[in-house]
C-alpha cells in the first residue's frame, strides 16, 4: 500500500536527488543517463506509476496527479538542461589563429595559366580550340606554308629535325614544328570554310638558351577564314584582345613586317608596360614590346591546303606564350618556366 | 643595319626630325631599333627583313624615304671610266690587259658577273669623309680601293671584290665549284678546306676567293697593287648561304647574297666603283667584261582594284593604287575598260612578285595605322563545339591533377641520352634530334617520367620538403615509324603533407590513390593494377595499370640505382599514364541512379589468408557472391603481426548491404554474409575471424 504521506516525501527528496543531478551533470552526454534513472521504466516515477492501481480509487487521482506532475517536471528541466548545454559556450576558446590542417594544393603551370587566358578571350569571339602534332612534317611545317625550300628557316640550324623515317615521304623528313601555323593547313585540309580555329602547344627552335631564348617554348596561333574576312577585321580582333588582355587603355601599334605565309603581315606592338611608351631597358629603349604577330592568310598557304584562293580570304596570328607570361608577370628569365621550381610555380 | 643620316640626305631631302624620321620608317615596316650619335652626326639601327634585300644599302632606304615623303630620289651621276686623262699615272700592267678572260662555270650559282680592269692605281687612303661614313657604319678603313668597294656596297646593297689583276694567274677568272679538298687561306687568315659545295672565283691556277662570302690571301689588293680586277656579280642565294654556314664565315657581302641581290644593280655598282677608283685612286679602265645571262624581264602583276579594297579591308581607287605603286617604283598600266591594273616592279623589288605583295605595299604607304578596325562581319555555326573534345580533355586532366594537390611542371621535352639509359631506356628506344644544340638535349623523351625527375631533383636541392607534381605532354615512341602520345607523368617525394597536427609522407599507395581517382574520373570505371616490371621502377614495388584488359600505364618506386645516379636520397613514387589510350576508354555516363531510401544493413568481415593471396582476389570474390546486394565494399583494416599464423595476414572489410527496392531484414543480409564468408574459406583457405 502507498502511504500518501510518506509518498510525497519520497517526492521531495526524488525532487531534491534530480535537482542535484541535475546540477552535477557535465555535458549533454550525461542527459540520457539522468533520463533513465529518473524518468526510465525501473525509476521510481515509474514504479509508483505502476502501482497506482494499488490504491482504492478516491486517492489515485490525487497520487497519479502528484506523479505526472512530477514527470513533466523532470522533462522539462532536462530539455531546459539539454537547451543549455547546445548553447552554452566552450568553455575554453579555440586558438582559431592556429593554421588550418595542411592540404596538398596543386596549381596550373603559369604557361597553361597564360595559355587558358588567351584561348579564353578568343573563344566567345566564335573561335574552337584544336591541338596539332609536336613530331610534324617537313612539308606542312615549311612548304606548304609558302617557305620555300630556299629559304633560310629551312636549314638544319632553324629547325629540329628528328632520325626517323618518315612514314610518307611525299610530306618530306619529320622535325619537330618550329611554329603552330602548320596545323593551319592540317584543319582547312579536312575542313570547308568559314573557319575561326585557335592552336595552342609547343614549338621548338634550336636557339641557344638564355635569358630570352628557349629551344622551347609556347605558341597560340590563330585562323580565321571565310570569304571576306579583312586585314581591317585582324586588327579588331586582335585589339580587342589586347585591350581585353592588358587593359582598356592599352596603345596598340599594327607595324608592317615580314612572314612568308601571310601579306600584309604585321607585327603587334603595345606601349611598354613597364615604361608606359617612355622607353626603358624592359623595351630596348623603344617604348613598344612586340607581342605577336600576324597577316592575311598568303594566297599560296590556301592553294597548299586545297582551297579555292580566289573564294577564301582570312587571317592569322601567332603569339608567344612565354614572352606574353613574361610580360604580364614582369619576369626576366624564360628558364624559370623550365626549372620548375615550385617556389616560383606555387606564385601562380 | 646602319643608317648616317647626313649620308641619306645625299639622295633624298629630309625635312624631318631624326625621332620622326626614325617613327615613320618603323611603320613603313623598316625597324628603327636604334638612334646613336657618332661625331655628332646621327646614325639609325635599321632591321631589315628578310624579303627586303632592296633595303640593304643606303640608296635602298633613299627610296623607302622618297616613296614615304612624295619626292624624288637623287642617284649618284654616272661618270666616264675609261677617259685616260684621268689616270695620273701610266698603267703599267704586267699581265697584257688582253688576256682578262672570264668565265662562268657553274651558271646556277652565278647568273651575271662583270669584271672592270682598272689600271694605274696607286694604292693610299681613302679620303676623310669616306672613312668617316665607313666608321659610321662599323667599316674599318683600309686603303682607297677596298673602302670604295665597300662604300659602295653599302652605298648600293651590291658587293663587290677588288683583285690585284696581276696576282691573278694569267688573267684569268673562273667562277666554278671547288674541287674535294681544294685549300684555300681566306683573308681572314685561316686555311679552309673547301668541298664541291662551294662556289669558289679562281684563276688559271687555284681559287682565289670564296664566291660572295670572302677574297683569298694571295690576290688581294696591297699597297705595291697597280692594277685592279674589280668583281661586281650576282650568286646564287642558297649556295652562299650554306657556304657561309658551312666555313662558319659571314660577311657584309655574304649577308647580302644570301638576301638576293639586284641583277641590273650588278652593272650600277660596277660602273660606280669604278668611277670612284678612278677619281680617287687615280686608276683608268682597260677593260670591262659582263659575262652571264642578262637579267630578266620581271612578269607584270595583275592588281584588282575591288579584291584589294576587299583584303585590305579599305576602299581604293585604281588611281590610288596607280600613284601609290608609281611612288615605289612600279610602271602601272591600265585600260579604261577593265578595273585591272598592270604592275611592273623595279628590278630591285624582287620580293613583289603576287597581287597580295602589292596589297601590303599599298597597305605600307597609306599606314596600317589609318586602316580601321573592325571585327569580322560572318556569324560563325553554333552547333560545333567551341573546344575541340582533345583540347578539353587534356585541359579537365591538368585541372583534375592540380586539384589532387599536384603541382603541374612543364619540362623541356628533349632529354639526354644519360637521362634514358638512368631510367632504363637504350638510346635506340628514343628518337634522336639529328642536329640537337648539345648531347643534353639529344633525343625527343619516350617519357615524361626524365623531365619529373629533373624537377624533382631541383627541388629536393633547392630543400623542398615535398614534391609533389604532375605533368601532360606528347611523349615519342621511336621505332620503325616514330609515333607521338599524350602521357601524363605524375612523381611525388618526401612529405605529402606536414603540420602541426599530422605528418604524411608520399608512398606507393598515396599515388595509386591518385592515379585511381585520375582514371575513374576520366574514364568512368576503375583501374587495377598487377605487379611487374617496369624499366624506371624497383621490381619489388612496381606495377602496370590497366584498365579492363588493356594496359594504359605504369606505377612505381624510382629504382635504387637510378634515384642514386640521380643523387636522390628520398623515395621517389612515380606513374605514367598513356593518354591516349584513357581517352580512347572514356565513357560518358548515359544514366544516373537514384539512391535507394531503405536502410542499409553493415557487416563486418574479418579474415586471415595467404600472403600469396592477393587483397585483390578477395575484394573480387565478396563483390562477386554478394551481387548486388553488397552495394559498398571496403578495405578498413589490414594486419600483419606476431599474433597471425606465420605467412599469412588479416584483412577486414566492412560491407553494406542494401535493397535498391525494399527494406532488407538482418537475415536476409547475414544470409549473403555467411555465404560469402564460405566462398572465401573454400578458394582461400581464409580463416574467418
Amino acid at each position: 500500500m502507498i502511504d500518501p504521506a510518506q509518498l510525497q516525501q519520497t517526492l521531495n527528496l526524488l525532487e531534491d536527488a534530480f535537482g542535484k543531478d541535475l546540477q552535477a551533470l557535465r555535458g549533454a552526454q550525461e542527459l540520457d543517463a539522468l533520463r533513465a534513472k529518473y524518468l526510465g521504466r525501473k525509476s521510481v516515477v515509474a514504479e509508483h506509476l505502476k502501482r497506482l492501481p494499488e490504491l482504492p480509487p478516491d486517492q489515485r487521482g490525487l497520487v497519479g496527479k502528484a506523479l505526472n506532475t512530477l514527470k513533466e517536471s523532470f522533462e522539462a528541466r532536462l530539455t531546459a538542461r539539454q537547451h543549455a548545454f547546445r548553447t552554452q559556450p566552450v568553455a575554453s576558446a579555440l586558438d582559431v589563429t592556429l593554421p588550418g590542417s595542411a592540404v596538398p594544393r596543386g596549381r596550373l603551370h603559369p604557361i597553361t595559366q597564360t595559355m587558358e587566358a588567351i584561348l579564353s578571350l578568343f573563344v566567345p569571339m566564335g573561335f574552337e580550340i584544336i591541338e596539332g602534332p609536336e613530331l610534324e612534317y617537313e612539308w606542312y611545317n615549311f612548304d606548304a606554308l609558302n617557305i620555300p625550300a630556299s629559304h633560310p628557316s629551312r636549314e638544319s640550324f632553324d629547325t629540329f629535325f628528328v632520325d626517323s623515317r618518315s612514314p610518307e615521304p611525299r610530306r618530306g623528313r619529320l622535325l619537330l614544328r618550329s611554329h603552330t601555323s602548320p596545323v593551319q593547313v592540317r584543319v582547312m585540309q579536312r575542313r570547308k570554310p568559314p573557319l575561326r580555329i585557335l592552336v595552342p602547344g609547343a614549338v621548338f627552335r634550336p636557339d641557344p638558351l638564355d635569358a630570352s631564348h628557349s629551344f622551347m617554348f609556347h605558341q597560340v596561333e590563330g585562323l580565321v577564314v571565310d570569304e571576306r574576312a579583312n586585314f581591317s577585321d585582324l586588327k579588331g580582333t586582335l585589339t580587342a584582345f589586347v585591350e581585353r588582355f592588358f587593359g582598356p587603355a592599352t596603345k596598340v601599334r599594327f607595324r608592317p613586317h615580314f612572314f612568308p605565309f601571310t601579306e600584309p603581315s604585321a607585327e603587334v606592338d603595345i606601349a611598354c608596360t613597364a615604361c608606359r611608351g617612355q622607353g626603358c631597358s624592359t623595351c630596348g629603349r623603344k617604348g613598344w614590346l612586340e607581342i605577336l604577330g600576324c597577316g592575311m592568310v598568303h594566297p599560296n598557304v590556301f592553294k597548299a591546303a586545297g582551297y579555292d584562293a580566289v573564294k577564301v580570304q582570312g587571317f592569322a596570328f601567332g603569339m608567344g606564350v612565354e614572352r606574353i607570361a613574361m610580360l604580364k608577370y614582369g619576369i626576366t628569365d624564360i628558364r624559370l618556366f623550365f626549372e620548375n621550381d615550385l617556389r616560383f610555380l606555387e606564385q601562380f | 643595319m646602319k643608317v648616317p643620316l647626313e649620308w641619306l640626305k645625299d639622295y633624298v631631302a629630309i625635312r624631318l626630325k631624326p625621332e620622326t624620321l626614325a617613327d615613320r620608317l618603323t611603320m613603313a615596316g623598316l625597324e628603327v631599333t636604334g638612334i646613336a650619335m657618332v661625331n655628332g652626326q646621327a646614325v639609325f639601327d635599321i632591321e631589315i627583313t628578310p624579303n627586303r634585300a632592296d633595303c640593304l644599302s643606303i640608296i635602298g632606304i633613299a627610296r623607302e624615304v622618297a616613296a614615304m615623303t612624295g619626292q624624288r630620289i637623287k642617284l649618284p651621276q654616272r661618270q666616264a671610266t675609261s677617259d685616260k686623262r684621268q689616270a695620273r699615272t701610266r698603267p703599267t700592267l704586267r699581265t697584257p690587259h688582253s688576256a682578262l678572260r672570264i668565265r662562268i662555270e657553274d651558271r646556277k650559282g652565278c647568273r651575271r658577273y662583270i669584271g672592270r680592269l682598272l689600271a694605274g692605281v696607286t694604292i693610299g687612303p681613302s679620303p676623310s669623309w669616306m672613312q668617316r661614313r665607313l666608321l659610321a657604319c662599323g667599316i674599318r678603313p683600309i686603303n682607297n680601293v677596298v673602302d670604295i668597294t665597300n662604300y659602295v656596297l653599302l652605298e648600293s646593297g651590291q658587293p663587290l671584290h677588288a683583285f690585284d689583276f696581276d696576282r691573278l694567274a694569267q688573267g684569268v677568272i673562273l667562277v666554278r665549284r671547288a674541287k674535294p679538298k681544294e685549300a684555300m687561306t681566306t683573308l681572314d687568315g685561316v686555311a679552309r678546306t673547301l668541298s664541291p659545295d662551294v662556289l669558289v672565283i679562281a684563276d688559271a691556277a687555284r681559287a682565289v676567293a670564296v664566291a660572295g662570302v670572302m677574297g683569298g690571301v694571295g690576290s688581294e689588293v696591297t699597297p705595291r697593287t697597280t692594277a685592279v680586277l674589280l668583281e661586281s656579280a650576282w650568286f646564287d642565294p642558297v649556295i652562299v648561304r650554306r657556304t657561309s654556314r658551312a666555313l662558319g664565315l659571314a660577311s657584309e657581302s655574304s649577308y647580302r647574297f644570301e638576301r638576293g641581290v639586284d641583277q641590273v644593280g650588278v652593272e650600277t655598282a660596277s660602273a660606280r666603283a669604278a668611277s670612284l677608283i678612278c677619281r680617287l685612286a687615280g686608276a683608268a679602265e682597260q677593260a670591262c667584261r659582263d659575262v652571264g645571262a642578262k637579267p630578266l624581264v620581271k612578269p607584270a602583276i595583275v592588281v584588282d582594284a575591288s579584291l584589294a579594297s576587299r583584303w585590305l579591308g579599305l576602299p581604293l581607287s585604281p588611281a590610288q593604287i596607280r600613284s601609290s605603286l608609281a611612288r615605289l617604283g612600279c610602271r602601272v598600266s591600265s585600260s579604261e575598260s577593265s578595273p585591272l591594273l598592270r604592275v611592273v616592279p623595279p628590278s630591285f623589288r624582287r620580293d613583289l612578285i603576287h597581287d597580295v605583295d602589292c596589297f601590303e605595299e599599298l597597305a605600307r604607304l597609306i599606314g596600317y595605322e589609318r586602316i580601321p578596325a573592325t571585327l569580322p562581319a560572318a556569324i560563325m555555326p553554333a552547333s560545333r563545339d567551341a573546344q575541340s573534345p582533345l583540347y578539353r580533355n587534356l585541359q579537365s586532366i591538368r585541372c583534375l591533377g592540380a586539384s589532387l594537390g599536384l603541382m603541374e611542371t612543364v619540362t623541356w621535352s628533349l632529354v639526354s641520352e644519360m637521362e634514358l639509359s638512368r631510367c632504363g631506356w637504350t638510346a635506340g628506344e628514343a628518337l634522336r634530334v639529328t642536329n640537337p644544340l648539345s648531347q643534353d638535349y639529344a633525343f625527343v623523351r619516350p617519357s615524361m617520367i626524365m623531365g619529373l625527375l629533373r624537377a624533382i631533383h631541383r627541388n629536393l636541392s633547392q630543400g623542398a620538403q615535398g614534391v609533389r607534381i604532375f605533368e601532360l605532354g606528347s611523349v615519342v615512341q621511336a621505332g620503325t615509324v616514330a609515333h607521338e602520345r599524350a602521357s601524363l607523368g605524375i612523381a611525388l617525394a618526401g612529405a605529402w603533407s606536414r603540420d602541426w597536427r599530422t605528418k604524411e609522407t608520399c608512398d606507393f599507395f598515396r599515388l595509386k590513390g591518385l592515379v585511381d581517382a585520375l582514371i575513374q574520373r576520366l574514364c568512368g570505371q576503375p583501374a587495377t593494377c598487377r605487379a611487374a616490371d617496369v624499366s624506371w621502377a624497383d621490381p619489388a614495388e612496381a606495377a602496370r595499370v590497366f584498365l579492363k584488359s588493356r594496359a594504359v600505364g605504369a606505377i612505381g618506386r624510382l629504382s635504387r640505382q637510378a634515384a642514386s645516379a640521380w643523387d636522390l636520397d628520398d623515395a621517389v613514387w612515380l606513374a605514367e599514364l598513356d593518354v591516349t589510350s584513357l581517352l580512347q576508354a572514356q565513357r560518358a555516363l548515359e544514366s544516373a541512379v537514384a539512391p535507394s531510401p531503405f536502410p542499409p544493413v553493415k557487416r563486418d568481415l574479418s579474415l586471415v589468408v595467404d600472403n600469396a593471396i592477393a587483397c585483390d582476389q578477395v575484394a573480387s570474390t565478396i563483390r562477386e557472391v554478394g551481387g548486388a546486394m553488397a552495394q559498398r565494399v571496403e578495405l578498413i583494416d589490414r594486419y600483419t603481426g606476431r599474433q597471425l599464423p606465420p605467412n599469412t595476414y588479416s584483412l577486414t572489410f566492412s560491407i553494406e548491404y542494401r535493397d535498391p527496392a525494399r527494406t532488407l531484414t538482418a537475415d536476409e543480409a547475414d544470409d549473403v554474409h555467411h555465404r560469402i564468408g564460405q566462398a572465401l574459406v573454400e578458394r582461400f583457405a581464409a580463416h574467418l575471424r
